[in-house]
């Protein structure tokens, strides 16, 4: 890994540069997983996105130097969440494919039988809490929350002003509060 | 800072300061430093936040890295308009370009004057069969006007 900042690799990028390709595909793709899974409740969608969303990168990228456009516009982290957001939101807009990933993540096999089934099953209840959302809602919180984008930055995501980010937020932590009220009395009960 | 403001303000982001808003951190620990009710809720939040985390997502492994740049690289990048030469997507005005078309214009401007200056067309070239304007109006209706 460089120091080099999203940009400069976007620009080498556009030239042919495999090698910055691969670094910033590196430096983004746990996260922008991480964005499509929620906004999916999907692991193999999820991925299929971030695959999706690198390959516009890699295509696209030339373009970067045009100064012309969305594309350049914006800072690409922005670019990047705002293609894979609306990519998650069209396939979770499509009939469900697997009740399979529905069950979640396989355990952690360093953890303890007993431990790991509990922390598999209270991150199945926050998740299935989480994809009830309205898709904006489950969109901020993914974005601010868990990924740690600033307010502003996932308004500029989500088209929207700072404000009605925050009150989707707002909402969705009351919706979630409501819903994982019982869970979050035995969470309680079990934390240290 | 109120107290309804850091409310609301945790009800959005959260108990980590990191996710608020910058210009309302510094607000907002100056009201935890005077305020226990906000200790209170701050707490609360953190709980919460706990419990939220608890859903964490595993990173993508270096399998699914190196089968997207392998795909994806595979792929033809789309060409830059910056880097497309003027002349592929536009009239290349230039002289040296255009001096074919400037001396065939020419040539055919010269013939065309020595032509109607010399009178070497026949005289019947071009007459005869003449088509009356009024005829092309008038076609496709009757003498009252109304259509045939």
């Amino acid at each position: 890994m460089t120091d080099a900042t999203d940009e400069d690799l976007m620009i080498r990028i556009g030239n042919g540069d495999r090698v910055a390709f691969g670094e910033l595909v590196r430096r983004h793709l746990s996260r922008a997983v991480a964005v499509a899974q929620r906004v999916t409740g999907s692991r193999g969608d999820a991925e299929e996105i971030a695959q999706e969303a690198f390959l516009r990168v890699w295509t696209k990228a030339p373009h970067w130097r045009s100064a012309e456009g969305e594309f350049r516009a914006a800072r690409f982290t922005t670019w990047l969440y705002r293609v894979v957001v609306n990519l998650g939101i069209d396939r979770k807009r499509r009939p469900a494919m697997s009740a399979l990933e529905a069950a979640g993540d396989p355990a952690d096999p360093a953890d303890s039988a007993l431990r790991a089934l509990e922390k598999a099953q209270l991150s199945g209840r926050v998740a299935a809490a989480v994809a009830t959302l309205p898709e904006r809602q489950r969109a901020a919180l993914t974005l601010c929350f868990y990924e740690g984008l600033s307010n502003r930055e996932a308004a500029d995501i989500l088209a929207l002003s700072p404000g009605a980010v925050e009150s989707l937020l707002v909402r969705a932590r009351r919706t979630l509060r409501e819903a994982l009220a019982g869970v979050a009395a035995e969470f309680l009960e079990v934390s240290p | 800072m109120m107290i309804w403001r850091f409310r609301r303000l945790i009800a959005a982001y959260g108990a980590d300061p990191a996710r608020w808003p910058p210009g309302q951190r510094g607000r907002a620990a100056a009201l935890l430093a005077r305020s226990a009710r906000a200790c209170t809720l701050l707490a609360e939040a953190q709980a919460f936040d706990a419990l939220l985390m608890a859903d964490a997502k595993p990173p993508a492994d270096e399998q699914l890295a190196a089968a997207i740049i392998a795909r994806s690289t595979a792929r033809p990048q789309e060409r830059s308009l910056a880097a497309v030469p003027a002349r592929a997507i536009g009239v290349d005005w230039s002289l040296a370009r255009l001096w074919p078309q400037a001396l065939g214009l020419a040539a055919a401007a010269v013939i065309g004057f020595v032509v109607g200056w010399t009178d070497l067309l026949p005289a019947d070239f071009g007459g005869g069969d003449t088509i009356d304007l009024a005829d092309i109006l008038d076609a496709g209706i009757d003498d009252n006007g109304s259509p045939l």
